[in-house]
Order: C-alpha cells, then sequence, then structure tokens
C-alpha cells in the first residue's frame, strides 16, 4: 500500500506535469492569437470547423500555470490545423473577406497524446505518476526536435510521429485499458 | 569488480608466468579487457555460439560454462597476453565474461550501476558448473564472488518499453541510462503461450490473456466455449520482472509492462498451483508484490508446466518459500497455462504451444515451420513476437578495458547474427530480411507489411 509520502510524491508528480498540458494549451492558444483566428471561434475551445483540441483536466487557475502558460521554450504547441490560418493561403483568403474564400478541405486535427488524459488525475500512483510525465517529457522533446514554427510541415509531421510513438508506448507500458481511458479524457 | 578478485586474479596469472620472467628484472601484472555481458536468455541458443566463435577467433579460450562441450547461458573466455621488452614482462588478462539473464534484468546491469554475479575472472581452467537450481543460481555457489555491471546486453524488447527505461522510478529504483543500440534490431522472436498437453483447449485470445494476468485465472469455459468447463479452473503462471519475455507478453497482449500481474506457480512436490509471493528480485534487489513474481527463466517455467500434467487437477499445499495463496478449485479440475520463447517449448515433456489470437506459432507437425512458407513471423499473421536488440553502455566500461575492442565485440557478433538466415538462427527465430512485416514503433505497436 502506498504511503502518504508516496501518495505527495505522486501528487506533485502529477501537478509537475499540468503546466506542460496547461503550457501546450496556452500557446495554442496564442497561435490562434496571433493569426487572428481565435475571435472567430464560435465559442471557447472550438474553432470555426471543428473541434479544437482541448487538454483535458488543465485549467489556468492550476497551480503554475499563468494567463500566458508556462515558457515555450520547454513544451511544444499545438499544430495549427491545415487550412486554418497556419498557411500562407489561409491567410490571404482573411485578408480579403469582401471576396468569399472557397471552401477548404478539412483536415482532421492534430491528435492528442492520449497522455495528456492525465491531467484529470486518475491515476495517481507513483509507477503511472512517473511513467506518464516520462511519456509526456518524450513527447514533448520529439515534438521539439522539429523547431518551433508551428506552421510548418515538419512540425506537424514531427508533432504526428511523436504522438503514435507516445501512444504506443503509453498502450505497452500500462495496457490498453489505461490508454484507452486516458485517450478519452484526453480527446476533445 | 570485487577489487580482491582482480587483485587475485594478477597474482595468479602472475605465478603461472613467474618462471619466465625469472630472468627479467621485473614482472608487472595488469588486468586488460573485461567484456561483460549480461542479457538474454531467450536468444541465448543463438547469440552464445557467435560470442564464442568470436572469443575464438580473438584468441580467448573457454575457461568455465555451464556447458564447457557447449555453453548455454553462462561462459568465460579468458585470454592471456604476455608481452617482454628484454627487461620486463608484463601479463595481461583480458576476459569475455558471459552471463545471459533476463532481458530486463540485463538491460538494468548494462544501463546502471546494478550487478550480477559471472564467473570469477581467475577460474580454474575447464569448469563446468550446472543450475544450482537455487531459484536459477547458475554460478558455483558459493563462489560467485565477482559480482559486476555488464557493458554488453541483449533485450528481447525496446529498452523504451520496459520495466528499466530511461530515469528513476518506483518501478525502477536504479538510475538508468539511455543505451545505445547496435544497428537496428539481428532478428525476430518467437513466443507463445504454453499449457500441459492435457489442457481441453488449443487457442489463448489476448482478452483471455489479459483476464488471466490480472485476475491471475479464469475458468475453463471461458476458453473452451463449454458451459461443462465452468467449474474448470485455468490458473496463469509467468516470469519474473527480469524477464524480456514477459515485457513483451504483458506490451502485445495489451496488459501492459508495469502493470501489477497475479501470476502462480507450480509446485511438483505437493501438485499445488500458488501464488507468487512478494519479494525482491534474484539479482538486483528490485521488489515485486505478491502475484507479481515469476519463474526465472522460461525453460524452467515450461518444465513446471509439463509437470502439471500429471497433477493438474490436485491442490496441494504450497511449499515452497514466499508461497502466498494457493489456487482454489471450484469443485473441478485446474490447469496452469504460461508463456515463453517457442525455442523454451520445443522439446519439453508434455507441453504444448497454444495458438494465439487464432493462429498457431508454428507448425506441430514441422515446427521448423519457421523455414518455409509456414512461417507465421515472416507473412505478418501471427502477433506474439519482439525484435531482438543489442545494446551496450561504453559508461560501464571497466579501467583498463578497451573501448574499441567492446565495439569491435559489439559490431561482429551484431553483424554475424543479423546476417544469419532463419534456417541457421534455428526454430523460434526469424531472420529481419525474411519478415514482410514490422513494428511501427516498438514491442506492442502495431504491426504493418514492410
Amino acid at each position: 500500500m502506498m504511503g502518504g509520502r508516496t501518495r505527495l510524491i505522486a501528487g506533485a508528480a502529477l501537478l509537475l506535469l499540468l503546466p506542460l498540458g496547461v503550457g501546450l494549451l496556452m500557446s495554442w492558444r496564442s497561435v490562434l492569437s496571433e493569426t487572428g483566428r481565435e475571435g472567430n471561434d464560435p465559442m471557447p475551445g472550438m474553432t470555426a470547423k471543428g473541434p479544437a483540441r482541448p487538454l483535458a483536466g488543465t485549467s489556468p487557475a492550476l497551480p503554475g500555470a499563468t494567463s500566458h502558460g508556462i515558457d515555450s521554450s520547454s513544451a511544444p504547441a499545438f499544430p495549427p490545423q491545415a487550412g486554418r490560418g497556419g498557411s500562407p493561403e489561409g491567410q490571404a483568403v482573411e485578408a480579403a473577406p469582401s471576396s468569399p474564400a472557397p471552401e477548404e478541405p478539412l483536415l482532421p486535427p492534430p491528435p492528442i497524446p492520449a497522455v495528456y488524459g492525465a491531467a484529470q488525475g486518475t491515476y495517481t500512483n507513483q509507477v503511472m505518476a512517473d511513467g506518464l510525465g516520462e511519456i509526456a517529457e518524450q513527447f514533448a522533446e520529439k515534438v521539439k526536435q522539429g523547431g518551433w514554427d508551428t506552421t510548418s510541415a515538419s512540425y506537424q509531421s514531427n508533432w504526428s510521429n511523436a504522438a503514435a510513438e507516445a501512444d504506443a508506448l503509453l498502450r505497452a507500458r500500462f495496457g490498453v485499458q489505461a490508454y484507452q481511458q486516458l485517450q478519452h479524457e484526453a480527446a476533445p | 569488480m570485487n577489487f580482491f578478485m582482480r587483485f587475485g586474479n594478477l597474482v595468479l596469472a602472475a605465478l603461472l608466468l613467474l618462471p619466465c620472467s625469472r630472468a627479467l628484472a621485473r614482472t608487472n601484472a595488469v588486468m586488460g579487457d573485461a567484456i561483460y555481458i549480461a542479457g538474454s536468455t531467450a536468444i541465448s541458443s543463438a547469440s552464445m555460439p557467435v560470442i564464442a566463435q568470436y572469443a575464438s577467433n580473438k584468441g580467448y579460450t573457454l575457461v568455465a560454462a555451464d556447458n564447457i562441450s557447449a555453453p548455454g547461458k553462462i561462459a568465460l573466455f579468458r585470454r592471456i597476453d604476455t608481452v617482454s621488452n628484454g627487461t620486463s614482462l608484463t601479463i595481461t588478462t583480458n576476459v569475455i565474461n558471459v552471463h545471459f539473464i533476463g532481458s530486463e534484468g540485463g538491460t538494468l546491469v548494462t544501463a546502471s550501476k546494478a550487478v550480477q554475479p559471472y564467473y570469477p575472472v581467475g577460474l580454474t581452467n575447464g569448469v563446468q558448473a550446472g543450475d544450482t537450481t537455487s531459484g536459477g543460481f547458475v554460478i558455483p555457489d558459493p563462489a560467485a564472488t565477482n559480482y559486476a555491471s555488464a557493458t554488453i546486453t541483449f533485450s528481447d524488447v525496446n529498452q523504451s518499453v520496459g520495466r528499466f527505461a530511461v530515469g528513476k522510478r518506483e518501478a525502477n529504483p536504479y538510475r538508468t541510462i539511455a543505451l545505445t543500440e547496435w544497428s537496428n534490431g539481428l532478428c525476430a522472436v518467437n513466443f507463445a503461450f504454453v499449457a500441459a498437453t492435457n489442457f481441453p483447449a488449443t487457442n489463448i485470445t489476448a482478452v483471455i490473456a489479459r483476464e488471466l494476468f490480472s485476475v491471475g485465472h479464469c475458468p475453463l469455459s471461458q476458453i473452451t466455449g463449454a458451459a461443462a468447463d465452468v467449474t474448470n479452473t485455468v490458473y496463469v503462471t509467468g516470469r519474473d520482472i527480469d524477464s524480456g519475455t514477459r515485457a513483451l507478453v504483458f506490451a502485445e497482449t495489451g496488459f501492459g509492462v508495469l502493470s501489477q500481474a497475479n501470476q502462480f506457480l507450480y509446485d511438483k512436490t505437493t501438485g499445488g498451483i500458488f501464488q507468487t509471493g512478494q519479494g525482491t528480485n534474484l539479482f538486483n534487489g528490485v521488489a515485486f508484490s505478491v502475484g507479481n513474481g515469476g519463474y526465472f527463466s522460461g525453460g524452467d517455467l515450461c518444465v513446471a508446466v509439463g509437470q502439471s500434467a500429471t497433477n493438474s487437477g490436485v491442490i496441494g499445499t504450497a511449499t515452497a518459500t514466499n508461497a502466498w495463496a494457493p489456487a482454489q478449485t471450484n469443485g473441478g479440475r485446474t490447469y496452469l497455462v504460461g508463456y515463453a520463447g517457442t525455442k523454451d517449448i520445443i522439446g519439453k515433456g508434455k507441453t504444448v504451444a497454444l495458438s494465439y489470437n487464432g493462429v498457431a506459432p508454428y507448425s506441430t507437425t514441422a515446427y521448423p515451420g519457421f523455414q518455409t512458407s509456414q512461417n507465421v513471423l515472416a507473412n505478418g499473421s501471427y502477433s506474439l513476437w519482439s525484435v531482438e536488440h543489442l545494446y551496450y553502455n561504453p559508461g560501464n566500461t571497466p579501467k583498463g578495458t578497451s573501448l574499441n575492442n567492446i565495439l569491435d565485440l559489439v559490431s561482429t557478433v551484431g553483424s554475424a547474427l543479423r546476417a544469419t538466415s532463419t534456417q541457421k538462427l534455428g526454430a523460434g527465430y526469424t531472420a529481419l530480411g525474411e519478415m514482410v512485416v514490422q513494428r511501427t514503433f516498438a514491442e506492442g505497436s502495431v504491426i504493418i507489411q514492410k
């Protein structure tokens, strides 16, 4: 049975994970804001053409989080959805409202690694808290390797590959049951 | 390495060569290369001969082994070099010391400063030590005075998937670093669920496997589909936490490598099936809780499963150390199902390899179906396999050992194994070049066509 100290450590580990998630969310919102798209969202957390990718369980009010999120040098930003302002074409269309833009093809949102479902705090034992934190760190590292241009193809490619790897690692280490639960909580 | 062992070995070498050195003004006895290899048991039958050949080519002599005519999991190769410059004689002792344990345990002692026992470097020529059966402790007991970390290890699973990935956590109390992998895999290794020959079913699904690992048992009726089997119970046995086989099977079935298992053991004396007790692992002291233990080797597991064919249905009182809860009957018979590398299953009496998700691991009429179009690993229809990895850690290079020589061994042995055909590797392994499928990432991830 886990002692109080161990629980405390587990809680602390999760709290360390949370700012990372919050940072991701904040960075992503920042990207949307910079591209002038956030104001077009029909409702917070939703995009005009589909659901955004909020991090389940993250909240600006959580300890360590600020309105600007954590330092973006330590956490990747969500890649903008293709055709939604992330590309030069999207910006050009936006700058000419008088000429209606042709309907752009919808691309699926980038996959959210299931490990971010841990922000709900479902798993608080030491082994899982450590393991999930480690997978999240590896994910961030792999995304970061492609640089910080969130509009670049390499960034999106890195994101997708890193997310698939993080999910595979989570399934292998903690099993499909934990994976599915976390994926459900991380999903939009 | 133990200082006294090293010192003793040098003294031994010096004494052996004393007559030659009398005419010289000075004699220096030094330790040269000490290359320690840790894992894994699953690949041992393929890797040990290659290592032995390499050692022979480099002038080493086989000094001691678990089987001196055909080393299996333990071997000590030694080479003594003497160099004289006219006024002094330098005697250098070099060893390649092999003790294959489970992949996970091997990863631990290679990626950290954790140690395991090896043959003493100065062992007399020709020693042959059998398994003392004291929980798999295979070094001459109590002569296991040479405890060392390893520089090289083979592993059945990618380090990142296993218990001893990078970092330090509760599941891994040692601080482990990322190992360097030679190339990208050596060959594919075939695993299977194994039962006694009197087991009434021939197949296990991933869903049933997860239930067995989680609960420890299930009604036989869930496997056979026969309502009358509801009173018969199937118990699961398995490997300890040092095992790469366990890591692969837990990952592939979706149970999870780090998940708490409920595994049982078989006591042939009483015919009892009982839950594994809590304890610490044999060599590295990593703690495990009740049910999370298991057999030290796949061979031990298969022997136990085979023995349960005779006594299946008899529930006795467990007498082994760490005995916890004896299995409960439900008015019917009991059966034991486990998992192992097919190399360990083939040839073990009264055992049978089960199909996994409806696909047999190999042709039962000619299991060297591995070498034919019936090779279900190669053609992508059977998923209980892993890629064997070859890792090394330059940071664990002992003082006096040439890193270049370690890299030379890694490269030579790795190249030889990777170039070996399925037919030459033997039943249980498949050459990567013959696989038409691969995993997208590591063990447990999706299998796709190459």
